[in-house]
């Protein structure tokens, strides 16, 4: 019998959104969803399932390569500004500020 | 309780026909779950353990509507012998292949939905309810016997020969499941059925045919005369059940759990 391997996604609750529930193998996409009912609701854990072949799922990084920037952006992240308060003390910014 | 303001005769036969019910879903619950472990991929392990289960939960509701206490639900399901119960040759036929397994569910299920279909019309509450019940459940045990299906068939030589197998098998214990019986006339005076059980064969022959044989090119010719299990007329298969699922209720049948 060939089976293939299709990804389960669940949502929790209304308007959640849906999450990667866990894999399974199966001879049809038919009985893939008919054996992840079974699989990853018999407690209710999910109100709505989404079953994906893993075929069917487009994948990145391509072999070689890595993903992200090749050089650091910290600053563009939300902890480069706690950087940047440090700095504006530093310089007196705070006497520029109309108290 | 089930069957307020029957007769002595029709509530009597009330009685026999939900321990019928409640037999065939016992019996097949438990062969079902002789797989776990054994079912050709862990995932359907999972899947039709929770089939047997729910067979399970169906023949203790429906044991429920006989005896409110508990002790009496336990005697009735693990107490009887093989004699006593009503439950159709076919279920309690040992497991074979996966190809029998599932061909005898699903045309079992096909039995049974005609069955509580019948229910749904019954003047009596409790059994309607329980009918609804279990219809819900039912509807995936259909799906899922009906999608196996296709993959078996898909299978290959091999696979197919296994399946003509089984199909030839269970034909011959299918009359059991719908025979005529003495007390099926009291139940339609009662109310309880809008028909008597027997008069769905006809139409059972023809949603087997359909469903599990056409799309295999067989076809579905039971022959009526088969076992008598509905009658106590059981095999040996069935010692060997009872005394594997009730080994523990025997230990100490007075054990509360």
């Amino acid at each position: 019998m060939g089976v293939a391997v299709f990804e389960v996604f669940g949502q929790e609750g209304p308007g959640a959104a849906m999450r990667h529930a866990g894999s399974l193998c199966a001879a049809t996409p038919e009985l893939a969803i008919l054996l992840a009912e079974e699989l990853f609701c018999r407690r209710s854990e999910y109100r709505a399932l989404w079953v994906v072949p893993r075929d069917a799922i487009s994948r990145a990084p391509q072999e070689g390569d890595v993903l992200g920037p090749a050089e650091p952006r910290g600053y563009r992240l939300g902890a480069g500004y706690r950087a940047t308060v440090g700095k504006w003390r530093r310089f007196g910014g705070e006497q520029l500020v109309d108290r | 309780m089930i069957g307020k303001g029957l007769g002595l005769g029709q509530r009597a036969a009330l009685r026999e026909y939900i321990l019928t019910l409640a037999d065939d879903e016992l019996v097949l619950g438990h062969r079902d779950s002789e797989w776990c472990a054994f079912a050709p991929l862990i995932e359907e392990d999972v899947a039709f353990a929770s089939i047997a289960q729910d067979e399970m939960a169906h023949a203790a509701l429906l044991y429920g509507l006989l005896e409110e206490d508990e002790a009496e639900r336990d005697a009735l399901a693990f107490g009887r012998d093989g004699r006593g119960m009503r439950s159709a040759v076919l279920l309690e036929r040992p497991n074979g292949d996966w190809a029998y397994s599932l061909v005898r569910h699903h045309v079992y299920d096909i039995a049974d939905d005609l069955r509580t279909g019948d229910l749904l019309e019954s003047k009596e509450p409790l059994l309607r309810a329980a009918a609804e019940r279990m219809r819900r459940e039912e509807r995936y045990h259909l799906a899922h016997g009906r999608s196996w299906l296709s993959v078996l068939a898909a299978g290959g030589a091999c696979s197919r020969e296994r399946l003509e197998r089984a199909v030839d098998a269970v034909a011959a214990d299918s009359y059991d499941l719908l025979r005529p019986l003495a007390w099926e006339g009291a139940l339609v005076a009662a109310g309880a059925l809008p028909r008597a059980p027997s008069r769905l064969w006809d139409r059972f022959v023809e949603r087997v045919g359909a469903e599990v044989c056409a799309p295999l090119g067989l076809a579905f010719h039971p022959p009526t005369h088969a076992p008598r299990g509905r009658e106590g007329e059981h095999s040996a298969a069935m010692d060997d059940l009872l005394r594997t699922m009730s080994e523990v209720y025997r230990s100490d049948p007075r054990a509360v759990w």
